[in-house]
């Protein structure tokens, strides 16, 4: 592992948690316990551009732990549901944006948003409250993982656009 | 990596479909209430008939004139009794720590939920 890929690890890793400890501070609409708009996944769609699916899972789950460890939410069922969902949304952000080209940030961040809440709320179904009628908040979830989403890949790319394109590369 | 892209109408597409087809088409609910704790249908309450419930001493559920709220329950976070009144299907009351659902199921599912629950 380089320095460079240690640092720009880290690095993210703390804005990561920090968003999301303080994106807890913003009303979530829905009623629905840990519900959060998840504006710190934009830190994974920073790291997107030609990274490893091994650097960016690790920097999702340790993002996701930090979070949840300062938010006192580190050993409830909410922080499982949201390191599962993370974990297949950043495989599935990663599977779409390697053949470089086909997709802009606007759909690579809408394509994690679906594929977390999806999962999140699958699990709740199938674990936790055990009772398919809990689909019944899967529409105002796709709204709201949206606009978050949106707002993301618009952080996102004004970020790359900064640190001009790839950040993993060696200079 | 480009903001947008033409292929990213395709993803959007996609969303638009899942939002069309998970949409409720109505808004009118049955006369029931159901609570559902650990995914097995515990009560079934006529919602015109004004009550209080108990569920397990661990929640307190209050009926009236046609709608239900969470009014008591033990867990830290409070978020289903900070909810408030429900009247209608859409969004049920959900609380996590305790496994609770207490949802208003649609007229023409009554009968699916008392099955899967």
């Amino acid at each position: 592992m380089t320095y460079r890929r240690l640092s720009l690890i880290a690095l993210l890793t703390a804005l990561g948690g920090a968003v999301h400890l303080l994106e807890t501070l913003i009303p979530f609409p829905l009623p629905v316990p840990g519900g959060r708009w998840g504006f710190s996944n934009s830190v994974i769609l920073i790291a997107l551009p030609g990274a490893r699916l091994s650097d960016l899972l690790v920097l999702a789950i340790a993002k996701s732990t930090l979070g949840a460890f300062f938010g006192g939410r580190l050993v409830t069922p909410m922080y499982l549901m949201s390191v599962c969902g993370l974990t297949v949304a950043v495989t599935a952000m990663w599977a779409i944006s390697r053949k470089n080209g086909h997709f802009g940030l606007v759909g690579i961040s809408l394509a994690g948003a679906i594929t977390n809440n999806t999962v999140q709320l699958a699990i709740a179904a199938a674990f936790i409250i055990r009772n398919v009628a809990l689909f019944l908040i899967y529409p105002y979830f796709l709204i709201l993982g949206s606009i978050a989403a949106v707002a993301n890949a618009a952080i996102a790319y004004s970020v790359l656009k900064r640190a001009g394109g790839k950040l993993w590369e060696t200079s | 990596m480009k903001f947008f892209r033409f292929s990213d109408l395709f993803i959007i597409l996609l969303v638009v479909l899942a939002l069309v087809l998970t949409l409720p088409t109505t808004r009118a609910g049955g006369s029931v209430v159901h609570v559902i704790q650990d995914g097995l249908l515990v009560r079934t309450l006529d919602l015109w008939v004004d009550a209080r419930v108990e569920i397990g001493e661990i929640m307190v559920i209050q009926v009236e004139k046609g709608a239900v709220r969470a009014l008591v329950t033990d867990c830290p976070d409070q978020v289903c009794v900070r909810m408030g009144w429900i009247s209608s299907p859409g969004i049920p009351i959900i609380c996590v720590p305790n496994r609770i659902m207490i949802v208003i199921p649609r007229e023409k599912d009554s009968e699916i939920d008392v099955i899967t629950g």
